[in-house]
Formats: structure tokens, C-alpha cells, sequence
């Protein structure tokens, strides 16, 4: 038995150096983040009203307001409207502003209005506020001097301030429409609402060209990138990266909060928040696996029988071995 | 008297092929060695060029010189001046680096106020200077010439040589 | 010329050619092993099958790896993980081989250590057994270069930059390892030619002198008994099985072997199917960025501990150095820094039993704070470990393992 207490006490150290270099350590280094909020709490807390005005809202002037505003620099190619060729629409845009057949149903319509009213906002600057805020806070609580607070309070206010600045000046081509007034806002939403297809009807990859293809290519599925790739990196502070083998450098978990809100995880990061609705980011991060792990089915369905395979080799080891033992008396 | 010799003549030979086998073992290993040497086309120096007119105070760059980040970073008033360290064009203060922690090779993050290396925690002020952990000298400052508001990174001038003595 | 009479058989058609009777005889059949052993005996055939493991999913590897910077990491996460029909399998099991071979090693070392297997006659079995463990390194670590992912990348950075401490010649010898300023393409394919080749030939040939060291003084037991293995050879073969000491190599201490290995290569698959993770970092599915470290750099679990001893002196880069440098060699000197003869298991060592599962502990550790951010109390932690590793070696062992000779 004397076998049997060494394999304990094997297994216990094992168990012990695993705990504390993988789930230990990677506890410590990435601390979980708060679920994904796919209600965008942070814009307002007038959503029910938002929501009653689109649904209120009035599609034929929201097509008319739409015609006379956005179809300029953006497609809506399943009404036939398409001004300018893509490519033409990346030469003079730097990027490809997302075509809006299915806006309507893959971004979240309270996000899609505050959208409308402020873009920046809406993409960066509240979520950044209210993160640079939690920060501050427990920045405040480690400082030991009055003086102290005070300089941290006044050096995040340069930092949100200047982050806006800049995101003002250089992010955002897409202007915003908070001067046609709340309403005509509605309608806009309402009309897009009208003509998107269902999410359910879309696939992950039509979902991950639309939200992410203007900033990232897909090179292993062939999806290109939708910009121009040399003034992408100064637009955004550096190169997007391919999203290619996303799932296994970030995750799953880390995937759905981080395009849920960029912001949370990368504080001061250029990539925007785009406010898709919970089922969308979810066929979108579901899209980003199959295209970086396609043989999580595989795997289990040969794993079980290598292993089965080994159980059945080690029985019968075990009885081998016993009858050799047995020979020699041990 | 012949087999004498004979022998003598064997036994030196026997010394000289060890001698013979010596020195071709030992061009075979400087052979092997120069094998592994840097290419002529990675030895050929590279010169990057850094324009420095559009940046602001506090405005951080980087560049890549000869495979190799370096940092640009224009000093607001509240840093402190380095007389043996900055590079001064027009009176405007400019810590130019080799951003790569002079501890292991890692890269160090401008944090707004410092250089803190994500390796082994070691902290370089707005100078450059080594303040904290296991960085055992500042980080180093590249060859240079300044052209006009220009920095030429790769070219060696009056300047850099100025921050080379102070150095030495 | 021998006179060659007309074969038989197959058999003896080789044995008259090769002298396969007799080299059965030395090799195997008249191998002797004692009895009094455990299942740690076996970690030994682990050892030999997962470097087998190693070769035959490499090879298949090798058929479809570019070593180039450009090409690389594609090479591998495109062409290996989806193209290629089961490459995925293979990569899987050299990578969870690759790490898990370390685990054998260092269970296989401890129990040297715990049996003073290591000692009085054994010190060859020991010493070609620490310089397999050098030689895995250097195998694991231009390994981990090869899919040219950012840890690949920035572990070849930290590592080769290690040589640039060495007085006078450091800074020339790091641009001459890289063949560059930096770690660039020729970096990669010297270290895939060692990877492939250079060190694989080498751990063949101290593996081979390994096992031949282990038939000189023979194989340690359980209690340290010093067995008249000639004596109890002759009882067992004359009959008497039961009260021999020994047992022969083949077929009963390979039935032991081949049972223990099942269950290991069980828990092998499990892990190589079914949780890799620990094998595969996730940061190093990021393509090579010369230009942004990541935020946290750790080497593979095994080479923490003594990444940690590096470390762990945050105020001094030169006195990390050679702490580093002591780690990783000092395990070569370990039959005479331990200064007690006497072949015992630790259980039967009143002073050292203490010290030996305190170093495990301070090992265990080390390997932790290895992994965490040297930020804050880690850094003065990883001091204390680093200082503890130290004199738990260069101290407490001579001077415990004198006490107990002399009691």
C-alpha cells in the first residue's frame, strides 16, 4: 500500500505547483471584470423612453431623413442604395462606414440612437468617464495625503479630457445628428428597424463583416480588411490586430465583455464600442471560434477513445503484471 | 642508423599530423563560428529619421532604428531637465531612448509621469534614468544628428558626442 | 572467419550473425532489479516514452513547419492546427509532451534525491541524468521559439540577452547568438536547426550513456540495502524466485513498467485532448511583435523556479545573474554537497527528512512567484524564496548531511 501513499502524496504536489502557476496566477494577472451590459447603462437611464419613442416613431419620414443624411458615405444595399462603390467609399472615407441594411437589428437601438445624437460618446467617451472614474476611486483610496487626492483628481480630469479632445479631432468621420432633435433620431432607428433582417437569420461571418471587418481582417476565412491599412494605425494608435486566432489568445469570456465594451478591459484603447445586441456579439464571438478552433468537436470525439484506448491497455497491464509478480513472489 | 632516423622521422610526423589537424580543427571552428555571425546585409547600418516640429509637450513617439524601438518624447516644463541626457533642439528638451530595459530586454511603458517594464517591475523617470528594480544602468541613448528640427537617428553628431563624453 | 553452420530459424540465423543470445542475456534477461522498489522506478520508461512521443509527433511536424519569421506562426496555427488531417493532434502531443516531460523529470530527480540514489558509486547515473535535464531545457526553449507567437519571441529576447551579463565578451556573444541585433529570422532558424538535430543527437547520446551508467553500480531500493546482487542472481536463477532479492528486467520489472505507463500515457491523452491549456499559452497565439511586450512575460512552468531565483534579487541584475547561473548548475554537484556516504531514504534521515520536503516546498514556491507579477510584496517574497533556495542548498545540505554522518 506503500505505492498508494507515495501516489498521494505525488497527485498533492502536482495539484498544488498546478493550482498556483495556472488558475492562481491567472487570477492574480487578469482579475475578472463585471459581466458584459448589453443595456448600456452608462448612456442614460432614459431608455424606456427611448425605446417607447421608436416604437412610436414614424418609418417613412426616418426613411426620408436617412435618404438625405447617410446614404452619402453609407451602403444600404438590400434597398438598392449604394452611391459609390465600396472601394470608392474606402478611398474617401480611409475606411468602409458599415452598410445599414441590418443596423437595425445587430446594434442595440438605445445604443444606435445615443449613437446618432453623439457618436464619440456613444463609442468612447461615457464608457471611458465612467472607468476612468472607478479608477480614480480606488486611486483615492490607496493615496495618504489631501494633496495627494487633489493631484490625482486633477490629473484624471486632463486625462478624460484630453482622451475626448482627441477622439473629437481624430476618431469619428461619422458626424453627429443630435441637431435633427430626439425625434427625428427615433424615426431614423425605427426605419432601419423596419428593413433589418432578424439576427437569427444572418450568419456569424455577415455579423463579423459588418461590426468588425472595417478595423480587422479574418485572414484564415479570407476577410479582408475594409480600410485603407496605411492610415488605419494613425486613426486608431496602432495596427488592429487580425482576429484570426482571437479565441485562443483571449478567450471566450474575455471576447464577449471586451467587444461589449473595449474600454473595461484596454482603458484609453482606440478600438470603439460598437453596440451589438447581446444575441449578434454572441454569433459574432461564436464566428471568431470557429475560424480559430474548428476542431473543439474533434477533439473530445477522438480524446475519449486515446483514452478509453489507455484504460483498457492499463487493465490489462495490471493483470500481466500481477501474474508476473506472482512468479516471483512479490 | 637508418631505422633511426626512421624513427625519429615517425615520430615527428606523428607530432606534426597532430600539430596539421590542430590548426585545420581550429579553422573549422572559426568557420563555424563566423557561420553564425550577423549578415553583412543586417550589419549595413540603418539610418531612421524622426520629425520633431508637429509634437506637442508630452507628445510620446517611437520609432524603429536598426530593428530597435526608440522613444521621442518632448518634455513638458514640470520634468526635470537632464543637462547630460536630453537632446535640445531650439531650446525644447527631448529624451531620445532605446526603449529596451537595460535589465533583460523587454520594453518598457510610458506611463505619463515614467518607463515602468512589465518584466521585472523596473521603473526609468522621464530622463531615462534608472529609479526602481533591476535595470542596472539608465536606458541607452542612440547615435544621432540633429538636422534643422530633424533627428537622425544612426549619424553620429556634436551632440551625441557631448552626451557619449558625459557619459563616459 | 567463423564457421557458419545452416540457420534454423530466424533466431538463430541472427544469433550466429549478431550474437543476439547473449546480448539478450546482459541486456534483459539477466538485468537484475531489486524487488524492494515502488512505481517511481518507472518514471524512468515515462521518461523514455515521452521523448519518443517527441520525436515521432516532431517529425510529423517538421513536414509542415516553415522556419521563417513570415511563415512561422501561420505554418503552425494555419496550416498544422487546420490543414493538415490530425496535425492538430500531433501539435497537441508536443506540446503537453513537451511540458509534461519536465513534470517526469523533475519526480524522477526528487526521488534520486529522496532515495540518495545519487551517491557511493552512483554519482555517473546522476550526473548524465542532470545534464539531460540541461539538455531538455535547451530543447524546450528553442522548442517554444519555433510557432513565433509573442512569448516565443520575447522568451528568446529575455534569454539571449541572459549571455550580455558575461564580462567583456556578453554584449558581442548576444549579437552573435541572435546573428542580429536583435531576435530576427536568423535566431530562428539556427535555433530551429538545434531544435531539430543539433540537441535531439545530443540527448540520444547522454540518454544512452545514462542507462549504461545504471548498469555499473546497479539500481537503487527503497530501504538504500546494499543487495549482493551476484548471490541473489545465482538464488533466483537456480530456482529459488521466491526469496531472491532480485528480479529480472524482462519480463517482470517491464510488466511493472508497462502497467505504470499505461496509467501515465491514461492521464497523458487526458491532458493532451482534453485540457492542454497549461501547455499552450494563450499569449503566445499573438503573432511576434518586436514592438510591444506583453504586459505579463513568464517563461514555461518549468523553468520558473529558477526564473524566480533570477528575480528574486529585483535590486541587482548581477547578483540575480549568478544566483541564476548557480541554479541552474548546482543540481550537477549535488552527490558532494551532500556530505553523508550512507545510502538512506530520507524517512530514515532525522535532519535531512525535514530539509528535503522543506526544499520541495521552497521549489513549489518558487515556481508560483515565478508566474505572479513582480510587483509589490511578490518582489521582497521572491527575495525571501531566492535567499532560502540558496542557503537551503549551499548551507543546509553540507551542513545537516555532516551532522548526521557524524551522529
Amino acid at each position: 500500500m506503500r505505492d498508494i501513499k507515495i501516489l498521494i502524496v505525488l497527485i498533492f504536489f502536482t495539484g498544488l505547483t498546478y493550482y498556483g502557476i495556472e488558475p492562481y496566477a491567472h487570477h492574480i494577472m487578469h482579475p475578472p471584470v463585471e459581466e458584459a451590459d448589453y443595456s448600456f447603462k452608462d448612456l442614460g437611464d432614459d431608455r424606456s423612453q427611448v425605446e417607447s419613442m421608436i416604437a412610436s416613431a414614424d418609418v417613412a419620414t426616418g426613411e426620408q431623413q436617412v435618404l438625405s443624411n447617410c446614404t452619402a458615405c453609407h451602403s444600404i444595399k438590400s434597398q438598392g442604395q449604394q452611391m459609390m462603390s465600396d472601394a470608392d467609399l474606402i478611398a474617401a472615407n480611409g475606411l468602409l462606414p458599415p452598410d445599414l441594411s441590418n443596423a437595425g437589428s445587430l446594434y442595440d437601438e438605445y445604443f444606435l440612437f445615443k449613437f446618432l445624437m453623439d457618436p464619440a460618446g456613444a463609442a468612447f467617451n461615457s464608457t471611458y468617464e465612467m472607468h476612468k472614474k472607478e479608477q480614480l476611486a480606488t486611486e483615492k483610496a490607496e493615496a495618504s495625503s489631501e494633496d495627494e487626492k487633489r493631484a490625482l483628481v486633477n490629473a484624471h480630469q486632463k486625462a478624460v479630457e484630453g482622451f475626448k479632445n482627441k477622439k473629437a479631432a481624430s476618431f469619428i468621420k461619422m458626424p453627429g445628428y443630435g441637431w435633427l432633435g430626439e425625434e427625428e433620431v427615433a424615426n431614423i432607428v425605427a426605419y432601419f428597424q423596419s428593413i433589418a433582417k432578424p439576427v437569427e437569420e444572418l450568419s456569424g461571418k455577415e455579423i463579423t463583416i459588418n461590426a468588425c471587418a472595417r478595423c480587422h481582417s479574418v485572414d484564415y476565412d479570407k476577410v479582408a480588411l475594409q480600410a485603407d491599412a496605411e492610415t488605419l494605425a494613425p486613426y486608431l494608435g496602432s495596427f488592429p490586430p487580425d482576429l484570426s486566432q482571437m479565441i485562443r489568445s483571449k478567450g471566450n469570456s474575455y471576447l464577449h465583455t471586451f467587444i461589449n465594451d473595449p474600454q473595461k478591459h484596454l482603458l484609453g484603447t482606440g478600438m470603439p464600442r460598437v453596440g451589438l445586441t447581446k444575441e449578434a456579439e454572441a454569433k459574432v464571438v461564436n464566428y471568431i471560434e470557429k475560424v480559430g478552433d474548428p476542431n473543439i468537436e474533434a477533439r473530445s470525439a477522438i480524446g475519449q477513445y486515446f483514452v478509453l484506448f489507455f484504460l483498457i491497455f492499463t487493465f490489462f497491464a495490471l493483470g500481466w503484471k500481477k501474474n508476473e509478480f506472482k512468479e516471483v513472489g512479490k | 642508423m637508418a631505422d633511426c632516423k626512421r624513427r625519429a622521422f615517425v615520430k615527428g610526423a606523428g607530432a606534426a599530423l597532430g600539430v596539421t589537424a590542430a590548426v585545420g580543427g581550429g579553422f573549422a571552428l572559426y568557420g563555424m563560428k563566423r557561420a553564425w555571425d550577423p549578415l553583412p546585409s543586417v550589419v549595413a547600418a540603418g539610418v531612421t529619421e524622426v520629425e520633431t516640429s508637429s509634437m506637442d509637450q508630452g507628445d510620446v513617439g517611437q520609432v524603429e532604428y536598426r530593428g530597435k524601438p526608440v522613444v521621442i518624447l518632448k518634455k513638458t516644463d514640470e520634468m526635470p531637465a537632464n543637462e547630460e541626457r536630453d537632446v535640445v533642439i531650439n531650446g525644447e528638451r527631448f529624451t531620445v531612448n532605446i526603449l529596451i530595459c537595460t535589465h533583460l530586454g523587454c520594453i518598457p511603458a510610458w506611463t505619463g509621469e515614467m518607463f515602468k517594464c512589465a518584466c521585472h517591475g523596473g521603473e526609468f523617470d522621464s530622463s531615462g534614468v534608472n529609479t526602481f528594480g533591476p535595470p542596472p544602468t539608465p536606458m541607452v541613448v542612440p547615435p544621432f544628428m540633429i538636422e534643422g528640427t530633424k533627428i537622425v537617428l544612426g549619424k553620429e553628431g556634436p551632440e551625441y558626442a557631448k552626451i557619449k563624453a558625459a557619459k563616459a | 572467419m567463423a564457421k557458419f553452420e545452416k540457420a534454423n530459424s530466424i533466431g538463430e540465423w541472427l544469433d550466429q550473425r549478431l550474437n543476439t543470445k547473449e546480448l539478450m542475456r546482459v541486456g534483459v534477461l539477466e538485468y537484475w532489479i531489486p524487488k524492494n522498489i515502488n512505481f517511481l522506478w518507472s518514471f524512468g520508461i515515462i521518461l523514455a516514452t515521452l521523448f519518443g512521443i517527441l520525436v515521432v509527433s516532431g517529425i510529423f511536424l517538421l513536414m509542415y513547419y516553415k522556419p521563417d519569421t513570415d511563415l512561422a506562426f501561420y505554418s503552425v496555427n494555419y496550416t498544422i492546427m487546420q490543414e493538415v488531417a490530425y496535425g492538430w493532434v500531433f501539435r497537441n502531443m508536443h506540446a503537453v509532451a513537451a511540458s509534461v516531460v519536465f513534470l517526469a523529470i523533475y519526480i524522477h530527480m526528487f526521488t534520486g534525491i529522496y532515495y540518495g540514489s545519487y551517491k557511493s558509486g552512483r554519482e555517473m547515473i546522476w550526473l548524465t541524468g542532470t545534464i539531460l535535464l540541461i539538455a531538455f531545457s535547451a530543447e524546450g526553449f528553442s522548442g517554444y521559439m519555433l510557432p513565433w507567437g509573442q512569448m516565443s519571441y520575447w522568451a528568446a529576447q529575455v534569454i539571449t540577452n541572459l549571455f550580455g551579463a558575461i564580462p567583456v565578451i556578453g554584449p558581442d556573444l548576444v549579437i552573435w547568438i541572435r546573428g542580429n541585433y536583435v531576435v530576427e529570422d536568423a535566431t530562428l532558424t539556427r535555433f530551429f536547426a538545434l531544435h531539430v538535430l543539433v540537441i535531439p543527437l545530443i540527448i540520444m547520446g547522454v540518454l544512452g550513456a545514462h542507462m549504461y551508467a545504471l548498469r555499473i553500480p546497479h539500481v537503487n531500493n527503497q530501504d538504500g540495502e546494499d543487495i549482493d546482487y551476484e548471490a541473489e542472481a545465482r538464488k533466483f536463477k537456480s530456482g529459488d524466485k521466491r526469496n531472491s532479492k532480485v528480479m529480472p528486467f524482462w519480463p517482470t520489472f517491464v510488466a511493472e513498467d508497462v502497467f505504470v505507463l499505461g496509467a501515465f500515457l491514461t492521464f497523458f491523452f487526458y491532458l493532451t485532448f482534453f485540457h492542454f491549456g497549461f501547455a499552450m499559452d494563450p499569449i503566445n497565439f499573438i503573432p511576434a511583435d518586436s514592438m510591444k511586450t506583453p504586459p505579463h512575460i513568464y517563461p514555461e512552468w518549468y523553468f520558473l523556479w529558477s526564473y524566480e531565483v533570477l528575480r528574486g534579487f529585483f535590486f541587482s541584475s548581477d547578483m540575480g545573474l549568478i544566483a541564476f547561473g548557480i541554479a541552474n548548475h548546482i543540481f550537477l554537484v549535488f552527490p558532494w554537497l551532500d556530505r553523508d556516504p550512507a545510502i538512506k531514504p530520507m524517512h530514515k534521515r532525522p535532519l535531512m527528512k525535514w530539509w528535503f520536503w522543506s526544499f520541495l516546498l521552497i521549489m513549489i514556491a518558487l515556481t508560483v512567484w515565478g508566474k505572479l507579477p513582480p510587483t509589490g510584496i511578490n518582489a521582497y517574497i521572491g527575495f525571501v524564496l531566492s535567499v532560502a533556495w540558496l542557503s537551503w542548498v549551499l548551507i543546509l545540505l553540507p551542513l545537516l548531511s555532516s551532522i548526521e554522518r557524524k551522529s
